[in-house]
């Protein structure tokens, strides 16, 4: 009798050690930051600092779409965490905050994280950890590669193609090709992406050319301004933050330099601008006539369905509608997609696959195509060209749905095509 | 030529503004041998407290008028809270409490006013006078900025040269021990640099920011230039002050049309690099080499 039950007390020990060694096997083989319950999606964003003025705005639109979501019951029964951490801008501080979601916050995946130089310092790290890198706000080129970065998404057409289609714009824009142009630029890989871009497309017989610094917005451009007005430049192209947008026109009004601005599609919000020139009156006029290129709907298509939805989102909680809370929405509703479509048994693998093989369902109320496959993480492809009239909405130019793309931002010629956005999903859920 | 003159005229009243903060600096390092690397924090924080007046009120003029007293206010507070509990350590921790000041000013300035930059509206036309037919790179109101650097370097000269303040805080500054069995209240002395220095850098605060933007960390290149316009004037001189406060300005819009921005901060440096190798002392100070 004795014997039989140490058999048997052994058997159920035995038998209770198995289960225990399998499920700590299965707990092993999960990715972090995912549980049958919850995902968590972590970002780098400047929330203060000189770089923050409309920036900050993005991650809080996300969080509100999420919010959404999460009331709504969650993508595949899971609700969603939104860890968002202030880098400043500074590269060094994004290396502290990264290390912060993956160590800390064991986030699964990060959505969103801004900056070129903040995501160089840390987008190798990000890589090596298999960490999805869904959707980064910076449109520099290097990080359009599926090779070298196997989990890092852009979102955005890059600063590159933004620049070819610029020039195939002006090229055959007859008023436009007539006139003399000149470049101002941002010192750094934000300039120097847009120049490669502009020297690819043939696009080098500048009459002027100035840069800046970002510190030096403060000191206002009569310096560059005077440059390019003493060279005769008729159509001034421009990339630069949004800041400095506003600094250029004040200062290009205070010297009676009036020539055509074209405006990176990242540097000319409106309603930020209209803050730092002191009122919306002053920023409507200084940028009536602007062209600009975008790659969303237009944000005063109050009868589309994706702007007149996110718009209600966004109001209800309280955020300006603007490009920037526009953005955060759109960015959360397309990587919510993602998420949904890698299915119930979530894996950062099983996440990134479905980026590869199904970004074409994804619905967005992005204007131009979208290019995600196992060997090319392009993105967005293109832009359309607006100008912005005296009320300062940006009215699209050219045929309806009209759109400048390049299947691949760096080798391809731009083209011109149509395209329109399909449908948005049921109430705007994943 | 145009062009020349332009540039020229365009660099003159960034130049202006660098002069004054410069002098902020010259001003407390006189009195209490300090780098004061605060100086454009406190120049923002005033900003702010100008522009707040000016928003409440409309009036221009009143929100220099708060913005100079709040300079001066601010310029004791830290004299007396930061600096007179350091000044028994050496000179290289007042130096790390200003900056320290810095920090915290930023901080502060973004708590109540947010970190997004703000228009400072202008007293008179910010649009190019038209000469000749042409439109030049100089505005009425850069002129009211030149004109209101000119009559405050004129009062402060007047105030360190003509008035028994002014005496006792060369004095002070000069010898403190002599000083003191002269009967100057040499600690007195330190907290009317800090004071003055406050309200200059409040004057220049409030200038410079309507032609650009104020946000907390709007004004730190100025310490760049200033700093270089300072020690390249000898730290001790308000004339080497104002006259490389201009010299930088204007070397600054000339660098930057002729080639290219990116060039201009280096400028700065080899300036100061040069100004350190062949005359360390400074162009304008009488007294022998600084130690560094």
């Amino acid at each position: 009798m004795i014997r039989t039950l140490v058999v048997r007390s052994l058997a159920v020990t035995t038998s209770v050690a198995v289960v225990a060694v399998g499920a700590a096997g299965a707990a092993q083989a999960a990715d972090p930051g995912v549980s049958k319950t919850e995902i968590v999606i972590g970002t780098t964003t400047p929330l203060t600092g000189p770089a923050s003025p409309g920036y900050k705005d993005v991650p809080a639109a996300a969080q509100v779409y999420f919010d959404y979501v999460n009331k709504s019951g969650g993508i595949n029964g899971r609700q969603i965490k939104f860890v968002v951490k202030d880098d400043k801008y500074s590269p060094a501080e994004t290396v502290t905050k990264t290390n912060e979601l993956i160590l800390i916050d064991k986030a699964f995946m990060l959505m969103g994280a801004l900056g070129t130089a903040n995501h160089l310092a840390v987008v190798d790290e990000i890589n090596k950890q298999g960490m999805p890198d869904v959707f980064i706000n910076t449109g520099a080129s290097v990080f359009d590669n599926a090779k070298k970065y196997p989990t890092t998404f852009p979102f955005f057409p890059s600063y590159q193609l933004e620049a070819k289609v610029m020039s195939y714009y002006i090229k055959n824009t007859p008023d436009l090709a007539s006139k003399k142009r000149c470049f101002m630029y941002q010192e750094g890989e934000f300039g120097e992406n847009a120049g490669a871009g502009f020297n690819a497309a043939g696009m080098t017989d500048w009459s002027a050319q100035a840069s800046y610094l970002p510190t030096q917005i403060a000191q206002g451009f009569g310096a560059q301004v005077t440059k390019m007005k003493a060279a005769g430049c008729q159509l001034v192209v421009f990339f630069g933050v949004t800041s400095a947008t506003a600094v250029l026109l004040k200062t290009a009004a205070a010297l009676q330099f009036k020539p055509t601005w074209m405006v990176t599609s990242v540097g000319s919000e409106p309603t930020v601008i209209a803050g730092i020139l002191g009122s919306s009156a002053t920023a409507k006029a200084a940028m009536d006539g602007m062209l600009a290129p975008s790659f969303l709907t237009p944000i005063t298509d109050v009868g589309n369905p994706y702007v007149s939805q996110m718009k209600t989102l966004v109001e209800a909680a309280g955020l300006q509608w603007n490009f920037y809370t526009y953005y955060g929405v759109t960015l959360a509703y397309v990587t919510s997609q993602a998420i949904k479509a890698a299915g119930p048994n979530l894996t950062r693998k099983g996440l990134i696959n479905a980026l590869q093989t199904q970004s074409r369902n994804f619905k967005s109320p992005a204007s131009v195509p979208m290019n995600i496959t196992a060997t090319s993480h392009q993105g967005l492809t293109g832009y359309w060209i607006g100008r912005y009239d005296s009320a300062g909405t940006l009215v699209r130019l050219g045929k309806p749905n009209e759109v400048y793309i390049a299947g691949n931002a760096l080798s391809s010629k731009v083209k011109v095509g149509t395209f329109r956005p399909p449908a948005p999903t049921r109430k705007l859920l994943p | 030529m145009d062009t020349f003159v332009n540039f020229f005229l365009g660099g003159f009243a960034n130049g202006a503004v660098i002069a004054l903060m410069a002098l902020a600096l010259v001003l407390v390092w006189r009195s209490s041998r300090v780098v004061n690397f605060a100086q454009v924090g406190q120049a923002m924080f005033t900003s702010f407290v100008g522009l707040t007046v000016v928003d409440l009120t409309g009036s221009w003029i009143l929100g220099l008028v708060i913005a100079i007293a709040a300079g001066a206010v601010l310029g004791l507070i830290i004299h007396f809270l930061v600096m007179r509990p350091v000044r028994r350590a050496d000179s290289s921790g007042a130096i790390i409490a200003t900056f320290g000041v810095l920090i915290a000013l930023q901080a502060l300035a973004a708590m109540i006013w947010g970190g997004d930059p703000r228009a400072y509206p202008t007293p008179v036309s910010y649009s190019g006078i038209t000469v000749f037919g042409r439109v030049i790179a100089i505005t009425p109101y850069d002129i009211f900025v030149i004109v209101a650097m000119v009559i405050l370097v004129l009062i402060l000269t007047i105030v360190l040269t003509r008035t028994k303040l002014g005496l006792s805080m060369r004095a002070s500054a000069f010898n403190p021990e002599v000083a003191r069995l002269s009967g100057v209240r040499v600690s007195r002395m330190l907290a009317a640099g800090w004071i003055i220095a406050g309200m200059v850098g409040a004057v220049a605060g409030v200038l410079v920011a309507p032609t650009a933007t104020l946000s907390p960390n709007s004004f730190d290149i100025f310490l760049v230039f200033a700093f270089t316009a300072a020690v390249i004037g000898g730290l001790d001189s308000l004339v080497g002050a104002v006259t490389f406060g201009i010299g930088t300005g204007l070397l600054l819009s000339l660098v930057t049309g002729y080639s290219d921005a990116s060039n201009a901060a280096l400028v700065a440096l080899i300036l100061l690099a040069l100004n350190l190798w062949f005359k360390p002392e400074g162009a304008f100070n009488h007294h022998k080499a600084r130690s560094v």
